[in-house]
């Protein structure tokens, strides 16, 4: 099963973040590495991912530098102290939110 | 896979038309490269299945990536040019006082001067204009000509030398036009030192040694030394002390420290054992620096009739058909006194006022700039034009001496082309502050 669009959409931020949080990457290994973590659940047109890092650089959220490794120019993101900030904030606003939907469904299926 | 597939032509199609979209020129390259190096992967780890052409394996990348159009919008929304338009009012204001400058010295022109004046203004904002949408960039690479042809032109200033009151700043050409070359020096140093101190970021990774011991004294040489002869020779004490002040802040904001320190400790050196104070005092420029401090001294004629101009304005003036015999260089020097004459006390404050108002947010919206470099490029280049104008509105009102300056940007003249071209040249850094690496600076 895929999950809806719309839901993707506000969720994209905060896993880029917590990914960048563990290590420096390029933007075709996030793609891979967030399909592989959710299972194949979470993939999207991949070209997507490149504004929202690029809007994330510029709020100062990430940096990026080039480097090359066999012959191939890769353009790397790493998180900026800013970043971190707001993926505390980001995870804090997630699990309120996921404990209230969770909460409102428990709810009605009781 | 064939190594020449980057070029191909279902690839290329696809980030021409992604870019179509993207109004910031200067980022096509980078994402351009960024696309083209995930595709790429995509291509790689797919492989090709059996009886499928090339085309067709490049089509299936182009579809998991993305509809062209749609990227291309998300693009040009995260990369939106940058602009301030509370300093574009003010720099809009400031060419409006200029034209209102023109009309009021009108009936002081000589002839065809209003004809000049008109050209330096017009050719001055199409400068601006240039140097805004120009990459900064780009100029930056040429930073070393830049230098050298700086230099160049004041050491022909200095060879021609002719003399304005005591001063060697000028090269004449024939046809009586005149290159204030000492007044445009800070502004053209100021850009090549920021583009040789970013190009020695640069290459400072790969530095060591002897070359590493090299540097600094380099660039004492070419930041300080030479720059400091030349106006001590001519001798232009406004370009000496601009150029000092706006140096100390590019270094102060590149955090050069150690080059600062250096810079600083050499020119008190200087001073003290070239004995220079002792010399400063006993010439003639020195009575004409100090002299607005003595009401009683001969030299404080300029600043007395100045004063003398604006006292007698009231509230509202003069008007603009009054000339005034009493006040010398009105056109030009004295140009905001003569104005206060006409148009009285109250324009004056406003014009202050707009005056102030240019300089607190030319340094406000250069601390927004992240990049180092690109901050101390625009706050140094910006305190070159307030500095001028400060300078220039202190001297009219009789608290600092009177010197070869006009007002910038307002009143129009050759060194307007430069002044205009620079607040274009600042407000382009300020336009492209977000741009991130380019593929040229790897790691």
């Amino acid at each position: 099963m895929k999950v809806n669009k719309e839901l993707m959409k506000g969720s994209t931020v905060i896993l880029i973040l917590s990914l960048l949080s563990k290590a420096e990457m390029y933007g075709y290994e996030m793609i891979k590495e967030i399909e592989r973590k959710s299972d194949g659940v979470f993939s999207f047109k991949e070209g997507t991912l490149y504004p929202i890092l690029h809007s994330l650089e510029m709020e100062q959220c990430v940096e990026s530098f080039w480097a090359e490794e066999g012959g191939r120019k890769r353009k790397y993101y790493r998180i900026t102290k800013q970043g971190q900030a707001m993926l505390k904030e980001k995870e804090q606003e997630w699990s309120l939110f996921s404990l209230s939907v969770n909460r409102v469904i428990g709810e009605e299926r009781a | 896979m064939k190594p020449n597939l980057e070029a191909h032509p279902l690839l290329q199609a696809y980030l021409d038309q992604v870019c179509a979209h993207i109004r910031m020129k200067e980022v096509h390259d980078a994402i351009r490269e960024e696309l083209l190096s995930h595709l790429l992967e995509i291509i790689e780890a797919r492989g090709t299945l059996e009886g499928e052409s090339e085309d067709q394996v490049i089509q299936a990348a182009i579809l998991q990536m993305g509809n062209a159009d749609v990227l291309g919008k998300q693009f040009n929304g995260a990369h939106k040019p940058k602009k301030d338009y509370g300093m574009m009012a003010l720099v809009a204001g400031m060419i409006l006082f200029g034209l209102v400058t023109l009309f009021a010295v009108k009936v002081s022109l000589v002839d065809g001067m209003l004809e000049y004046k008109l050209v330096y203004g017009g050719v001055g904002i199409a400068a601006m204009v240039g140097m805004y949408f120009a990459d900064y960039r780009k100029i930056l690479h040429f930073a070393e000509p830049l230098y050298a042809a700086t230099v160049g032109l004041l050491m022909v200033a200095l060879w021609q030398g002719v003399h304005v009151n005591g001063a060697n700043q000028w090269i004449i050409l024939p046809g009586h036009i005149s290159i204030p070359v000492f007044s445009m020096s800070p502004y053209l140093l100021i850009i090549a030192i920021a583009g040789m101190l970013l190009q020695g970021n640069e290459a400072a990774a790969h530095v060591s040694g002897c070359r590493a011991v090299w540097m600094p004294v380099k660039q004492v040489i070419l930041y300080m030394v030479i720059p400091l002869i030349c106006y001590i020779k001519s001798p232009a004490l406004v370009p000496l002390i601009v150029y000092g002040i706006s140096l100390a802040l590019l270094l102060l904001v590149t955090k050069k420290w150690k080059l600062l320190a250096i810079c600083c400790t050499g020119v008190l050196l200087m001073f003290l054992l070239l004995n220079f104070t002792d010399h400063i005092v006993h010439s003639f420029l020195y009575m004409r620096y100090t002299g607005f401090l003595h009401p009683n001294s001969e030299t404080y004629f300029l600043t007395g009739r100045s004063l003398e101009a604006i006292r007698s304005a009231g509230l509202w003036g003069h008007g603009i058909d009054v000339a005034n015999d009493r006040l010398p260089f009105q056109t030009n020097e004295f140009v905001f006194s003569y104005l206060i004459y006409s148009f009285g006390w109250v324009f004056g404050w406003c014009a202050g006022l707009l005056v102030l108002l240019f300089i607190v947010r030319m340094y406000r919206i250069g601390l927004r700039i992240n990049d180092r470099i690109s901050r101390g490029l625009f706050i140094s280049l910006g305190s070159v034009i307030c500095l001028e104008l400060a300078w220039n509105l202190l001297m009219c009102l009789g608290l600092l001496p009177v010197v070869g300056l006009t007002m910038p940007i307002v009143n129009w003249s050759a060194s307007t082309v430069i002044e205009l071209a620079a607040v274009g040249f600042v407000l382009g850094v300020y336009r492209r502050k977000d741009l991130s690496a380019s593929p040229g600076l790897m790691v």
